[in-house]
């Protein structure tokens, strides 16, 4: 299976799973404004947090997809030598398995 | 949105007499849950970075673990939303002629119940614990005539107050 084989999944999966978790944050947004544009009161209480939930929202996924840009996805999922220097370094100095 | 006059199913000569919500001290208890929820993941950050600083550098754990600290972020924006809307979409309305009751039980599950000013028999108002004696709020218990279930208004402000207000309408209708 040739193409198996040279099959590497990289870290990408993490990212396209946020933006799974961001269109469901965006339906549940939706169904919550729904519901005090619906049955809320017209008042400034619920207009204010109309406007704050809203403004929260889009600067918390602009702010997020800003700062994951500066990930580098490409980077393998399962690499050996990122995991064994990452061990090392959080062991380090415990030699736990040299006899 | 609806407007502050607006009655369901108004009938001829019934007007507004008062709105009720749920004491605003519950609200605050829903801003204070989002400050202690929104602390979790900065206080989390403090102790990576004092005990597990490698974890910071790490080019596969660190997205990681910024995709689930934004994750979490925007679940618990959902979770205070809609605490928030189940609590302030609860409103009680007090007509010259009924008591109406509009009661948000989650996503698209609404009930609406009424109760005629004639048909009141006896109002409770029961104040139990520290916050609610202290804060004056209370449930309200409205027994009917020929019902054996009761009216109740939840965490209502000034329970008493609003008692007096039920049988004064009653005497008044």
């Amino acid at each position: 299976m040739p193409f198996l084989e040279s099959f590497q999944p990289t870290i990408v999966i993490f990212y396209w799973a946020y933006l799974v978790v961001v269109v469901i944050f965006l339906l549940l947004f939706l169904v919550n404004l729904y519901h005090l544009l619906r049955f809320g009161f017209f008042s400034f209480v619920n207009l204010g947090v109309i406007l704050i939930s809203m403004l929260v929202s889009f600067s918390l996924i602009a702010f997020s997809l800003s700062i994951l840009q500066s990930f580098d996805w490409s980077t393998p999922l399962i690499d050996s030598n990122i995991f064994g220097t990452f061990l090392d370094g959080l062991l380090g100095g415990l030699e736990l398995f040299k006899f | 949105m609806v407007g502050s006059n607006f009655i369901p199913g108004r009938r001829p000569g019934e007007n507004v007499v008062a709105h009720f919500w749920r004491h605003p001290i519950i609200f605050i208890g829903i801003f204070l849950m989002f400050v202690v929820l929104f602390l979790i993941p900065l206080a989390s950050y403090l102790i990576i970075e004092n005990f597990l600083p490698q974890l910071l550098q790490h080019p596969v754990l660190l997205p990681l673990l910024t995709v689930l600290l934004f994750s979490y972020y925007l679940f618990m924006l959902t979770f205070s939303l809609n605490v928030w809307v189940d609590n302030y979409l609860d409103v009680w309305t007090l007509t010259n002629m009924r008591i109406i009751s509009r009661n948000q039980l989650g996503w698209f599950n609404r009930t609406n119940s009424e109760l005629e000013l004639s048909k009141v028999q006896d109002v409770a108002v029961d104040q139990k614990g520290i916050l609610p004696t202290l804060f004056n709020y209370g449930n309200l218990h409205v027994q009917t005539a020929g019902a054996t279930e009761r009216f109740l208004l939840k965490n209502v402000p000034s329970p008493v107050k609003v008692a007096r207000l039920i049988h004064k309408l009653y005497e008044q209708y």
